[in-house]
């Protein structure tokens, strides 16, 4: 008798569980579409913006020519001249398509706007990862488009493996949840310090120069390739475009151990900093 | 039965100060200095299901901090607060399904997508059921009348029909307490009165129970039944709106533009000064004591009617018999006048507070 007590039990808190999910997994599905619609009615923004990626690639791969003609060689650390112009193309897709997060958690922090978001039954972080999320696949696809035409027509058709392929969803999946975390964790600073801009843009500069997006980091002399592949800016840019151009199981085992322990300990300090800053909440405005 | 509970309630704040100049601003990077300042002190009230409770008081006051706690977003320095009992901070979470806010200076809506957009996301974010979300947004577009902008990016709407919206999807999951932060600012004199009388109709027929916060004394009046006047983070009056009426809200300011000149309508019985001007009633019955006349220039003239002693009607259709009026505003003393007035009653000075007649001649009179 008291085990099927026992058991009705469990299947009610199964279902109740299953049940939390659902609604939890609909509720930031929710916000994920409403930020994607939201950033498609600016759609042409979205495009001229995107447009920067052809102006940066063109200039890159002038430089890459040359460097490829002065060498003297086809092949440069494995990389050919097509191989090179895809790389940009993939590294820069994903550098530009940052949304001004750090801006925004900043100014929600400032004029008062949280206060709106706290008083929802929806977590604050989620909210604003799948915010986030909207605004950076509009954005990643847009550059897609155009950063493939302009290699396509600068490099010709490219020579990715079906196992890189599959893989890049996954690892730049992760590289813009690990984005996330660095710049909300600097938008939350809004409660310490009166500037977060310049935080940002270190890290953003920092990501551009040793995450590898001007060249892939077997091109850097040591001991600069070694401190590059240490940092957690490498998961976000190098990797995933590494991922796509040369696919090798083992660097994608490693990758994704990179790229899961930075999350892991980067989810840890935003939510320590989150926990700390909400109860600073001193909202503005009345 | 009481759903609000709020005992000996404070909020401290502690702000970081800085004096202009280079060497100071040095100094305030080496050492810096801080200043606290409570913006609640003590506060202890209730509120009974159904009611609608004002709150009152000018700007810094508290009026916003409280709500703000009240809803689990800040933090007390001290206290307690229960609210359907959960204590709001600590609860945030549970009690955010059973309330709402709407914070008038700030906004809900997605500022380039159509309020239906937003209206779908507050339904999956308070997880209601989609059949019954979808008859309770049909009800809502009828009740606030919105359903000619229901389809159009936020940023194109008026102010009014923005705040007609924001509205709207604050009573999407039928919360039970509805925490309403100057509903009516910035809006033109027909917007506010199509919120005030949405407010008072939702709380009618669905029982909901509401705390407003106002400047606009026009608002109290109106939508609540009872007000709670709060300065400087303390209350300072606790009545029902009846006996803030007749004690504080007595005076009314009419502004005037008339077609000839004011000086038809005024008699001068003492001397020249502007003070001892009185008006010129058709109707010798009004007691001409209860109106005094606060500005006359040209064609516009401003006064000021006491509504226990002199009823506005039979002024305003004695002045018009006598002169033809292009223009008139009806307002309210401005909140500054009414804890002036309250301090007056309670024998306490507060000397923040403009007199009356400072706040008249600084031309700071609410409009």
């Amino acid at each position: 008798m008291q085990t099927e007590v026992a058991t009705a039990r469990s299947a009610g808190l199964i279902t109740r569980l299953k049940r939390r999910v659902r609604l939890s997994t609909l509720k930031y599905l929710a916000i994920l579409h409403v930020s994607i619609l939201n950033n498609l009615a600016y759609i042409m923004e979205v495009f001229f913006r995107a447009l920067l990626l052809v102006v940066l690639v063109f200039v890159l791969t002038q430089l890459w020519t040359t460097t490829f003609t002065l060498h003297g060689s086809r092949v440069l650390k494995g990389f050919s001249i097509a191989d090179m112009i895809w790389y940009l193309v993939a590294a820069e897709a994903i550098a530009l398509s940052l949304p001004p997060l750090t801006r925004r958690i900043d100014q929600e922090v400032r004029s008062g706007q949280l206060a709106y978001l706290l008083g929802r039954p929806a977590s604050y972080v989620l909210y604003n990862y799948a915010h986030y999320l909207g605004e950076r696949l509009v954005r990643l696809l847009m550059n897609i488009l155009i950063g493939s035409m302009l290699a396509l027509v600068m490099a010709g058709v490219p020579h990715f493996t079906w196992q890189g392929l599959l893989a890049w969803p996954l690892v730049a999946f992760i590289a813009l949840s690990i984005d996330f975390v660095l710049h909300f964790s600097i938008g939350l600073l809004a409660f310490w310090s009166e500037e977060t801009q310049s935080f940002s843009l270190i890290a953003s500069r920092l990501t551009l120069v040793l995450g590898g997006v001007l060249a892939p980091l077997e091109i850097f002399p040591q001991p600069l390739r070694s401190i590059a592949q240490a940092l957690p800016f490498s998961a976000i840019l190098y990797g995933p475009s590494r991922t796509l151009v040369h696919f090798e199981a083992a660097r994608l085992g490693a990758l994704l151990i990179q790229q899961c322990l930075t999350l892991l300990i980067g989810t840890f300090i935003m939510l320590t900093i989150y926990r700390v800053a909400v109860r600073r909440v001193n909202i503005n405005g009345g | 039965m009481s759903i609000v509970e709020v005992e000996h309630l404070a909020k401290t704040f502690r702000s970081r100060e800085r004096a202009s100049g280079i060497a100071e601003s040095m100094r305030s990077f080496a050492r810096p200095r801080y200043r606290t300042r409570e913006a609640v002190k003590d506060m202890s009230f209730s509120l009974e299901a159904g009611e609608v409770l004002a709150f009152i008081g000018p700007n810094g006051a508290g009026k916003s901090t409280t709500i703000k706690m009240l809803t689990g977003i800040l933090y007390p320095t001290s206290g307690n607060v229960r609210v359907l009992g959960f204590t709001p901070w600590q609860q945030r979470h549970q009690l955010a399904y059973q309330i709402a806010s709407v914070f008038g200076q700030k906004s809900q809506l997605w500022y380039h997508l159509p309020p239906q957009d937003t209206f779908n996301l507050l339904a999956r974010i308070y997880e209601l059921d989609m059949n019954e979300y979808r008859k309770r947004r049909d009800f809502l577009i009828d009740v606030f009348d919105i359903a000619d902008y229901i389809r159009t990016p936020a940023r194109k709407l008026s102010l009014g029909e923005r705040m007609r919206c924001e509205l709207a999807a604050t009573f999407l999951h039928k919360p039970r307490i509805v925490f309403l932060d100057e509903p009516t600012i910035g809006l033109d004199v027909i917007a506010k009165q199509r919120i005030r009388d949405l407010i008072a109709q939702l709380n009618v027929e669905e029982g909901v129970t509401i705390l407003l916060t106002s400047h606009d004394a026009g608002d109290v009046e109106q939508v609540c039944r009872r007000a709670i006047v709060i300065n400087h983070g303390e209350i300072i009056l606790d009545e029902s709106v009846a006996t803030l009426k007749s004690h504080y809200l007595k005076a009314k300011t009419i502004d005037l533009q008339l077609a000839g000149t004011v000086e038809e309508l005024l008699t001068n019985e003492a001397g020249d000064q502007q003070s001892r001007l009185k008006l010129q009633l058709s109707t010798p019955e009004l007691d001409r004591e209860g109106i005094q006349v606060l500005k006359a220039q040209g064609h516009s003239l401003r006064l000021e009617v006491d509504t226990d002693r002199c009823p506005l009607e039979p002024v305003i259709a004695s002045i018009m018999q006598q002169q033809h009026i292009l223009d008139m505003t009806i307002s309210d003393p401005p909140m500054e006048t009414i804890i002036a007035a309250i301090y007056g009653s309670q024998g306490t000075v507060d000397n923040s507070i403009p007199s009356p007649a400072a706040v008249e001649s600084a031309g700071l009179l609410a409009e």
